[in-house]
C-alpha cells in the first residue's frame, strides 16, 4: 500500500474512517428512466462504442466532472455548451435516446394501439 | 458616455440578440429544471416491487378488462387487459382514471349519518355497528307495520351477484320494487321479448363481421355499447372498407368518421328506418327465405274474430312512402332509395339504433323499427347481424323462503308500474318513480336503498327527482363516492371502491359472446368501508328470521365463489374472466319462441294509434311557439354521463367547445344563431319547459338549423372539487316522455329557446 499518492488518500480518507467511496456514475440517469443493456447489446446488436466511445482502447478513466446545478455527470449534456455533438457518444440527453430510437424504428406507435414511444423508457 | 435614445435602443437590441443567440440561457434552463427535480420537498413516488393485478372494471358500462400496475401496495396505472374479449389490451378513459377515484377526495371514509338538512352535507361519523343497528331498526319498523313493499332499491344495472343480492334482499323482505337505471339495451330486451318471444335475453351485435353498417344516431365511437370494443370494431370497418352510414342530427365524432353522414331531423330515426323498409319491401329486396319461412306478421292476416289485420308490409307500404319519410326526416327520397338498395344488397348488413351512447332507453318503436330493418334483410341471429343472446344464468340460488308478510308484500303491484296492467312488458321503470312519489299524498316509498346508481343526477328532470327524494323518509346510500344522491341520504354505508373489491361483471352491453369478468381487489381497502354484499347480509342478519335465512353465506366472497363454482372460479382467478369465444346464436329454426316459432314483425302488444296499426312517434315536451328550437343532448368519450362523474384526468381532455371555465357551450347552427343575434362565445340563457340555464354559444355548422345540442355529463351538484358547478346537467333541462307501450323514458330532447343574456 502507498505506492502512489492516490492510494494514500484512499487509505487515509476512506479505509481508516470506514467511509464508502462515492459512486460517481458517468451515465447516471434519473429514476424515471428505465435502461437495459440487454435490450441494446443482445437484442439490437449494438456495439459498445456507439454509446461509450473508445473507452475500450484506453487504460485509464477520465475524471468524473459533475454539473453542480443538476448533480448529474457532465457527460449527459456533453462538453459542448450548445449541445452540438460530433459523435454519438458525446451526449446522452433524452433527445439523443429518442433520436436513435426513431432511426432504429423502436416502437414509435402511440399508446392507444400498442405500447411504445414514451413508454419504451418511461415505464 | 452619454446614453442617448439611439445607443439605448442598440444596446437593448444587442443584449436581446446576444441572449437569444448564446446557448447559455438554454443550457441554464435545462440545468435549473433538473435542479428543481432534486429539491428535497419535490414529491417522489416510493420505489418498490412492481406487480400487475388482472381485474375487470366496474366503473364503466363496458366493464373494461384491466391490468393494474402496482408498486408495492399502491395502484399506479390502469392498462388494458390483453386477451379480454371486450377490450383486448385497450382501456376506456374512465377506467384509465380509476386510480383517481380510488385515492381521490370524493371517497366516503366511514359510515355516515345525516345531521344537517338533506343535501347540506353535514354528517356525523358513526360506527358500522350503529349504522347497521339503526338501519335494520327502520327496516324492522316498516316491516312490522305490514308495508314491506315500501322498501325500494335503485341500482345501476341488473346483472351479476350484487344486483341479485339486492333483489333477494327485497324479495325476502317482501318488496317487488327492485329498480335499476335502464339504457337502450333494456329497451332492446323488451323488443326481443315482443319480436322473438324470448324472455331474459339480451341483445348482441356482431359488429366485427358486418359488411355494411347503418347507424341511426348511435355514437359508435362515443361510448355506445361496450365502448372499447366498438372502437376496435370501428377501426376494423375502416381497415376492411366496410361502409358506415351515419344518420344523425349532429356531426358527432362517429358522423365525422363515417363514410356518409346524412343529417336527419332529431327523433325521426325510426321513420327513416321504416322509409328504408318501404323501399326494400316495394322492390322485393328483402330476404325472402327469412320473411316467408321464419317470420309472421309480415302479410295481412285474419284474427280470431275474423277481422283482417294489417301486416307489417301493408303498414309500411301505405304509411311510409319515401315522399312522406323525406318530408319528416329531411333526407331526400333519392338518398333513402340508394341507401336501402345498398343495405339490402350487402352480404352482412347491420343496422344499429340507440342515440348517442345509448344511455336512455328511448321509444320501443325506435328499437322495433331498426330491428325490423335487420330482420327484413335476414340480419337476425346471423353472422354480422343482431343476435338475441341468453343472459348468463350462473346465479342459481334457491328461492328465499317468504313469510306471510313477505308474500303479501310481493303480491302488491310495483310502485313504478312495471309489469302492471299498463306496462306488462317492462321489468323496471325507474324514471316513472319520481312522478309517482310526487303525485302521492303519502310517499309510497318509506326506505330507499341506492347503490352504484345516482338517480339525483342521471334521471330526467332532476329538480322533480330531488323533490321526490325529499319526500322519502329514509334513504340509505351504499355509494363509495359522495355523489348527488349520497348527499340526499340519511345514512351512507360506504362500499369499497371499485379497485378494492370482488364483484362479477357479466354481459357487457351488445357484446357478441357470453362472458363474465371478475373484478377483484387490487389494493386493500383504504378506509373504514365494507363490501355492499357483506353489508346486505349483515343487515338481513340484524332484521332477523326469515330475512337472515335468505343469506346462508358467510360473506360476499364466499357467496361469489359458491355461485361461480370451482371450475369457473379457478379460470376467472387465473385469467380474470371466462368467455365462450365460439358462441353462435340460435339458428332461425330454433331462435323464436312464440307464434309458431316465428319472428314477429308486428306484435299485437306494440300496435299503436286508434286503428291499432301504426308506429308511435315521440312528440317532445313544450310548444313550438314559445320554444322554437329543439334541444338534444350528446355524449362524448371524454364525459361519463353516468352515475360517476369525470375524474380529473378525463376532465382535462374536455374540449374548449364543450366547457370553458365554468360555462357550458350550446352548439348552434350559424343560421339559428344569426336569427337570435348570437355570436361565437357569447352568453345566452337556455330555457326549456323544465328550467333555465346560463350558457355560452358555440356556432357550429354540424348541427341542423333549429336544433341545438348540449353535452351530457356536466353540471354536477355534489361536493366534488373537480366537477361541481362546471356546466349544466342536461337532465335538469329535459323531462321524461313516457313511451306508451313500454313506459320507458322516450325523450330524445326537449323544445327550447335561446335568448341573449
Amino acid at each position: 500500500m502507498g505506492d502512489t499518492e492516490d492510494e494514500i488518500i484512499f487509505y487515509e480518507e476512506y479505509v481508516i474512517p470506514e467511509r464508502e467511496v462515492p459512486w460517481l456514475v458517468y451515465s447516471r440517469q434519473p429514476d424515471c428512466v428505465f435502461f437495459s443493456h440487454a435490450a441494446h447489446v443482445k437484442s439490437a446488436g449494438m456495439d459498445c462504442v456507439t454509446c461509450h466511445g473508445h473507452i475500450g482502447e484506453s487504460t485509464s478513466l477520465k475524471d468524473y466532472e459533475e454539473n453542480r446545478i443538476t448533480g448529474y455527470s457532465r457527460d449527459i449534456w456533453g462538453k459542448n455548451i450548445a449541445g452540438i455533438k460530433k459523435n454519438t457518444w458525446d451526449r446522452m440527453k433524452m433527445d439523443d435516446c429518442s433520436e436513435c430510437h426513431v432511426k432504429q424504428g423502436v416502437k414509435q406507435s402511440s399508446v392507444q394501439t400498442e405500447k411504445g414511444a414514451c413508454f419504451v423508457c418511461h415505464k | 458616455m452619454k446614453i442617448d435614445r439611439r445607443s439605448f435602443l442598440s444596446l437593448g437590441i444587442g443584449a436581446a440578440a446576444g441572449t437569444v443567440l448564446s446557448p447559455l440561457p438554454w443550457k441554464l434552463t435545462d440545468d435549473l429544471s433538473i435542479w428543481t427535480q432534486m429539491w428535497p420537498w419535490t414529491p417522489v413516488p416510493e420505489d418498490g416491487e412492481i406487480s400487475y393485478v388482472k381485474s375487470v372494471s366496474g366503473v364503466c358500462r363496458g366493464g373494461c378488462g384491466m391490468a393494474v400496475r402496482k408498486v408495492e401496495d399502491r395502484a399506479i396505472k390502469v392498462e388494458g387487459l390483453p386477451g379480454y374479449p371486450a377490450n383486448d389490451g385497450s382501456v376506456c378513459p374512465l377506467c384509465l382514471s380509476n386510480i383517481q377515484l380510488l385515492y381521490g377526495p370524493t371517497r366516503i371514509q366511514s359510515p355516515l349519518k345525516r345531521v344537517g338538512n338533506r343535501g347540506e352535507g353535514r354528517w356525523e361519523k358513526i360506527t358500522w355497528e350503529q349504522a347497521l343497528t339503526e338501519v335494520s331498526r327502520k327496516l324492522s319498523d316498516v316491516r312490522s307495520q305490514g308495508r314491506p313493499e315500501a322498501l325500494s332499491c335503485i341500482i345501476d344495472r341488473d346483472t351479476g351477484t350484487v344486483p341479485a343480492l339486492f333483489e333477494r334482499f327485497l324479495t325476502a323482505y317482501g318488496s317487488p320494487n327492485f329498480m335499476y337505471t335502464p339504457t337502450y339495451f333494456d329497451a332492446y330486451e323488451v323488443a326481443l321479448k315482443l319480436m322473438h318471444g324470448v324472455d331474459d335475453y339480451m341483445v348482441g351485435v356482431d359488429a366485427e363481421h358486418a359488411s355494411y353498417v347503418l347507424s341511426f344516431g348511435s355514437g359508435i365511437i362515443e361510448g355506445w355499447g361496450t365502448p372499447v370494443r366498438m372502437f376496435k370494431a370501428h377501426s376494423l370497418w375502416k381497415e376492411k372498407k366496410v361502409p358506415l352510414i351515419q344518420f344523425d342530427s349532429r356531426l358527432s365524432n362517429t358522423a365525422a368518421k363515417a363514410d356518409h353522414w346524412i343529417p336527419v331531423e332529431p327523433g325521426t330515426e325510426a321513420v327513416l328506418a321504416l322509409g328504408l323498409a318501404h323501399v326494400i319491401i316495394k322492390e322485393s329486396l328483402y330476404n325472402e327465405e327469412f320473411v316467408t319461412k321464419y317470420a309472421t306478421g309480415f302479410e295481412d292476416w285474419e284474427d280470431d274474430g275474423g277481422t283482417t289485420q294489417k301486416g307489417f308490409k301493408s303498414i309500411i307500404l301505405e304509411e311510409y312512402s319515401p315522399r312522406y319519410v323525406s318530408r319528416v326526416t329531411g333526407v331526400s327520397s333519392n338518398v333513402i332509395a340508394r341507401v336501402a338498395r345498398e343495405f339490402a344488397g350487402a352480404i352482412s348488413p347491420l343496422a344499429i339504433g340507440g342515440r348517442n351512447a345509448g344511455l336512455t332507453p328511448g321509444s320501443i318503436h325506435d328499437v322495433i323499427a331498426v330491428h325490423a330493418l335487420n330482420a327484413l334483410v335476414g340480419s337476425v341471429n346471423r353472422k354480422g347481424g343482431v343476435w338475441a343472446m341468453m343472459k348468463p344464468d350462473y346465479i342459481k340460488w334457491n328461492k328465499p323462503g317468504l313469510d306471510s308478510t313477505a308474500e303479501k308484500g310481493m303480491a302488491t303491484t310495483r310502485v313504478d308500474g312495471a309489469g302492471g296492467e299498463q306496462f306488462p312488458h317492462s321489468r323496471n321503470l325507474v324514471s316513472r318513480l319520481p312522478s309517482v312519489i310526487n303525485a302521492a299524498e303519502k310517499c309510497p316509498v318509506e326506505i330507499l336503498f341506492v347503490a352504484e346508481a345516482n338517480p339525483a343526477y342521471t334521471l330526467p328532470d332532476t329538480d322533480k327527482v330531488r323533490a321526490a327524494l325529499e319526500k322519502i323518509p329514509c334513504i340509505v346510500s351504499f355509494s363509495p363516492y359522495m355523489d348527488e344522491t349520497a348527499l340526499m341520504a340519511d345514512y351512507v354505508l360506504p362500499n369499497h371502491a371499485h379497485l378494492e373489491r370482488y364483484e362479477d361483471i357479466p354481459a357487457p352491453p351488445a357484446m357478441n359472446q357470453p362472458m363474465i369478468g371478475l373484478s377483484r381487489p387490487v389494493v386493500q381497502p383504504l378506509y373504514n368501508t365494507r363490501h355492499v354484499g357483506d353489508t346486505l347480509m349483515q343487515l338481513a342478519g340484524k332484521v332477523g328470521a326469515p330475512m337472515a335465512d335468505a343469506f346462508p353465506w358467510e360473506n360476499y366472497e364466499a357467496c361469489l365463489r359458491e355461485t361461480l363454482g370451482g371450475r369457473y372460479w379457478r379460470s376467472m382467478e387465473e385469467e380474470g374472466f371466462i368467455a365462450n369465444e365460439t358462441y353462435a346464436p340460435h339458428p332461425w329454426e330454433d331462435a323464436f319462441e312464440e307464434s309458431g316459432k316465428k319472428f314477429v314483425f308486428m306484435s299485437e302488444a306494440c300496435r299503436y294509434g286508434e286503428s291499432g296499426s301504426g308506429f308511435h312517434h315521440v312528440s317532445l315536451e313544450g310548444d313550438s311557439g314559445t320554444y322554437p328550437l329543439v334541444l338534444v343532448p350528446y355524449d362524448s368519450m371524454r364525459l361519463t354521463g353516468g352515475p360517476i362523474s369525470d375524474p380529473p384526468f378525463m376532465m382535462k381532455t374536455v374540449e374548449d367547445t364543450i366547457l370553458r371555465d365554468k360555462d357550458i357551450f350550446v352548439h348552434v347552427n350559424p343560421k339559428t344563431a344569426g336569427k337570435a343575434g348570437l355570436e361565437e362565445g357569447s352568453r345566452a340563457v337556455l330555457e326549456t319547459p323544465k328550467g333555465k340555464a346560463k350558457v355560452r354559444i358555440h356556432v357550429f355548422e354540424g348541427v341542423k338549423p333549429g336544433v341545438i345540442a348540449i353535452a351530457r355529463g356536466l353540471g354536477h351538484a355534489d361536493t366534488n372539487m373537480y366537477m361541481a358547478g362546471k356546466g349544466v346537467n342536461v337532465n335538469r333541462l329535459i323531462g321524461p316522455v313516457e313511451d306508451p307501450i313500454s313506459g320507458f323514458d322516450a325523450a330524445y330532447g326537449i323544445r327550447a329557446k335561446l335568448t341573449v343574456a
